[in-house]
């Protein structure tokens, strides 16, 4: 039990250390550094006294240690402000594309850990042999594209050549319960491919070295059967530094679903995140990423739990 | 009669002969290797075989198909779309490797020292470096284009930061391995100086995994930086882009798939290129698939 809560404990703060890391840079990148936030408010044309008066306004006169935990605050209140450009509350934006984002990329994460287990268990037994090679050389070459990539030769096989699914997904949140689902499927299956080499040659990795433990070896000499050896002995050690990966593929995942939900004009959190970049929409661009930097440490301790779940010894120690 | 080596380090010699048997060795690295290659010379000579200026506009009619006159077709405003994909190879090798270089210098200095040095350096440098490493590379960008704007120079910079604590990691991990070695001790006992020994003991000794940590990291940039150019963050119209000529060129996916195909099979040859000889590169020096590759 102590060992539990010494793990868990030591976990729980890093997650929040990180957590705080990821506000502190957005902070400091969105509103130490850059001269004058003023300027780019009121344009090139504010006179001193105008711009004076936006710095009393918004309390940029004060020290950045206060502005940051005032900020920090209202931000965790949900007083997230209203963006620059559309005059809209940050909250009315950011909201309901938090929930199609997250969908997007548990249902891709659904499907692509499965899979990857599958394939990479089966050549894992199947090292140096014909179906091996030519599984490890797809994963290798399709581990090595960029998402958008993928997501555009998608495109071309499914919406331009069979015109089966919609070519861009912005129907994601509106028109018919079927119009929907069809538009989640592309962004879904792009980051499924993206996904699937990374997890599946660590698990191939893992499990081959699993394999080749003493204990896998005495009870193939005991006489468990080739299935049983494989799913109940190699994989549930194999499956410890997987997980440990799974999590490590996290910034993978949210990386994938920026970039994806943009090739698909997605209207998930990830697109605004980029159009907002582009636009300078500061408040958007802060929020979002506070909001993408909590899903990842979140994410990030459910893959801890995972671990203290699989490994006993942890529990006990 | 045995012969005994007294000589720890590898020479030039050595390491040189140790490359080419490696690109020779694996298939892997020769096929990437000999498309590398081609890329290498688009890089330079590009601009003097395009038939077309790479920026002109109304070089030909507005989205042509492919012709004799423009093997790839043109884009929506007449640019021969074959010229700026091999003006284009340029500009995308030289901002991610200018970004790779410079995080080499920073995080390469921070993890030497850090593994070599030690102690209460080591721990806080350590500490300091999991905090880093446990940021979303891409949302960092994003943050630092969104206040700094856009440019080359705002490029290389974050990218430089981003992938910095990755490279003090892998070299810092390096450094630790060999700082307690025999000929280390030896040096360190003769009354070397520090610089000294890290140059000429230490560095030599870690170079094979500098030069495969060197490749892969390239990778990862030159996908990254792309991939900025794909979001339309990253090079600014008109500059021939891979990336950014995809991000022009998507809503005629339909009418005009060419000036989509081109880029897009451009960007992935190059891609699996790199991918293959980092692959082989880091099988055949010894760093194993299973070591976490922290991209």
């Amino acid at each position: 039990m102590a060992g539990i809560i010494k793990f868990g404990g030591s976990r729980l703060a890093f997650a929040v250390i990180t957590l705080m890391a990821i506000s502190v840079v957005t902070f400091l990148a969105t509103n130490v550094v850059p001269a004058d936030p003023a300027r780019v408010a009121l344009g090139k044309f504010a006179t001193p006294a105008q711009i004076e008066a936006y710095n009393e306004q918004q309390g940029l006169e004060e020290p950045a240690v206060k502005r940051y935990v005032i900020w920090v605050g209202d931000a965790i209140r949900g007083d997230w402000g209203t963006s620059v450009l559309s005059k809209q509350q940050v909250t009315d934006m950011v909201g309901p594309r938090i929930g199609r984002s997250l969908i997007l990329a548990l249902a891709a994460m659904l499907l692509a850990i499965p899979i990857a287990f599958l394939l990479g268990v089966y050549t894992a037994q199947r090292i140096g042999r014909p179906s091996d090679l030519a599984i490890s050389t797809v994963t290798l070459v399709v581990n090595s594209l960029p998402e958008f990539v993928v997501g555009i030769a998608l495109i071309f096989v499914f919406a331009v050549q069979f015109g089966i699914l919609p070519i861009e997904s912005s129907g994601a949140s509106m028109g018919s319960g079927i119009s929907q689902i069809k538009a989640y499927l592309l962004p879904m299956f792009t980051l499924t491919i993206v996904l699937v080499p990374y997890i599946t040659r660590m698990v191939r990795a893992s499990v081959r070295d699993i394999s080749s433990q003493p204990f896998v070896r005495s009870a193939a000499l005991r006489g468990v059967p080739h299935r049983g050896l494989v799913w109940r002995h190699v994989v549930p050690n194999a499956s410890l530094p997987v997980v440990n990966v799974i999590a490590l593929t996290m910034a993978e995942l949210i990386a994938g679903v920026v970039i994806i939900e943009t090739v698909f004009s997605f209207p998930g959190i990830g697109q605004l995140l980029v159009s907002s970049v582009g636009s300078k929409d500061i408040p958007v661009v802060q929020i979002i990423t506070l909001v993408i930097g909590l899903g990842f440490v979140v994410f990030n301790l459910l893959a801890d739990l995972a671990v203290l779940a699989l490994n006993p010894r942890l529990r006990s120690r | 009669m045995a012969t005994f080596s007294i000589s720890s380090r590898t020479t030039p010699h050595h390491r040189l002969h140790r490359f080419a048997v490696f690109l020779i060795d694996s298939w892997e690295a020769r096929i990437g290797g000999v498309i590398l290659l081609v890329f290498v010379i688009m890089t330079v000579f590009g601009s003097v075989l395009a038939p077309y200026s790479p920026i002109e506009i109304a070089v030909g009619l507005p989205n042509e198909g492919m012709s004799t006159a423009h093997w790839l077709g043109t884009d929506v405003l007449g640019r021969d779309t074959f010229s700026r994909i091999l003006c284009g190879a340029r500009s995308i090798i030289i901002v991610p490797l200018v970004a790779t270089m410079l995080a080499f210098v920073l995080g390469g200095i921070f993890g030497i020292a850090s593994g070599y040095l030690g102690g209460r350096f080591d721990a806080v440098g350590s500490r300091l470096l999991e905090i880093l490493l446990a940021l979303p590379p891409l949302l960092v960008v994003l943050v630092v284009i969104a206040s700094f704007g856009t440019s080359s120079t705002v490029i290389i910079i974050s990218v430089m930061l981003v992938y910095s604590p990755r490279v003090a990691r892998v070299l810092r991990g390096a450094a630790l391995g060999v700082a307690t070695k025999e000929y280390i001790q030896a040096a360190q006992a003769r009354g070397e100086r520090r610089l000294p020994i890290l140059l000429r003991e230490l560095l030599p000794n870690i170079s094979s995994v500098v030069l495969v940590e060197f490749a892969v990291r390239l990778t990862y940039a030159i996908i990254f930086v792309a991939t900025l150019n794909f979001l339309g963050l990253g090079v600014q119209p008109p500059s021939p882009n891979w990336g950014a000529m995809l991000f022009e060129s998507r809503v005629t996916i339909i009418t005009n798939p060419i000036a989509t195909i081109a880029p897009t099979i451009a960007i992935s040859t190059l891609a699996v290129a790199i991918g293959l000889l980092a692959d082989a590169a880091s099988r055949r020096f010894g760093l194993d698939d299973t070591s976490e590759i922290v991209r």
